[in-house]
């Protein structure tokens, strides 16, 4: 799904003509060259977020390969899975609902637009459900180093996402007057898809380590 | 890469974006095996307390260093790499667009 979005990017902004940093003109005229920025500064963004979680994992398998420590793995909640499962299924609401828009359908995208950010609100409480249950079976943030990554991950993630929650309901009342619809669900479903695919990995990571 | 195949490629966006993207992976790797051919003559060099820290580990202690620093090379490698690339094939958009449409 991240791909065939990055791929659209690449599509409508030019592609191989070179106009991706507005140089060459013509293309989508439904895709301006003066509103590439938006994509050119939100995948630098994603870089950076990258590389965050990134330093994260890295700190996660150091410490955790370090031997003699009091690395101990901690019973993940059920929950995880269906968080994990709304959230994979945001992203298809979210591809849906741009598809929507694409063709035309204004009340179907606005819909299954609307459905995103409800799923995505739900994973969060999800989240927290699963933090209660850590907190009910004496695992707080200091507790062992695993728990202590656990919540780490978890709630950089979360905070993340609840960015791309407030832009999803930003989106869903009033567009912003510089930007296309088309850019800014575009914009928006690109940090959507990113972020799925980042919990996706913290997933298996904290299934692997525990 | 022969015309026609490259034409079928470029027909469809998705194609298009992961041959560049496995081109991109190709040269991370290529970067980060000459990064880590090169490593052992660093040996360290910089600081003599990570060094002694490093040491002292263990074998195990050695190994997760050696997968923590790999895991932040690999992101940084292929945001440099994914850059370069995406440089070098809009170094001449005129170029490019004259071949496209001859």
């Amino acid at each position: 799904m991240l791909a065939s979005t990055i791929a659209e990017s690449i599509g409508r902004s030019g592609g191989a003509n070179g106009e991706c940093f507005g140089r060459g003109g013509g293309g989508d005229p439904k895709y301006p060259a003066s509103e590439r920025v938006y994509i050119t500064g939100m995948l630098i963004a994603l870089g950076g977020i990258l590389m965050f979680f990134s330093a994260l994992v890295s700190a996660w398998v150091v410490r955790r390969g370090l031997p003699n420590t009091d690395w101990q793995p901690i019973p993940l909640p059920h929950i995880l899975w269906l968080n994990t499962a709304l959230l994979a299924a945001s992203g298809v609401t979210l591809a849906y609902s741009r598809r929507c828009l694409l063709t035309g359908r204004e009340a179907d995208h606005r819909h299954w637009w609307s459905l995103t950010a409800i799923v995505g609100i739900g994973f969060l409480a999800g989240q927290l459900l699963a933090w209660r249950q850590l907190v009910a079976a004496g695992l707080f943030l200091a507790t062992t180093p695993s728990a202590s990554f656990f919540y780490v991950f978890t709630a950089a993630h979360a905070l993340h996402l609840l960015g791309g929650i407030a832009a999803l309901l930003a989106l869903t009342g009033r567009l912003p007057s510089r930007l296309t619809p088309e850019t800014a669900t575009y914009v928006v479903a690109l940090y959507w898809h990113f972020l799925t695919a980042l919990w996706l990995l913290i997933f298996v990571v904290l299934l692997l380590g525990g | 890469m022969p015309i026609g195949m490259r034409r079928q490629i470029e027909r469809f966006p998705t194609m298009r974006v992961l041959t560049g993207l496995l081109a991109v992976a190709g040269f991370a790797i290529l970067c980060a095996l000459g990064v880590v051919s090169t490593a052992s003559r660093a040996a360290a060099q910089g600081c003599a307390q990570c060094y002694q820290g490093a040491a002292a580990s263990g074998v195990a202690g050695r190994a997760a260093l050696r997968h923590g620093i790999f895991i932040l090379l690999v992101p940084a490698i292929s945001l440099f790499s994914a850059i370069l690339s995406l440089i070098y094939r809009r170094r001449n958009p005129v170029r490019s667009a004259v071949s496209r449409f001859p």
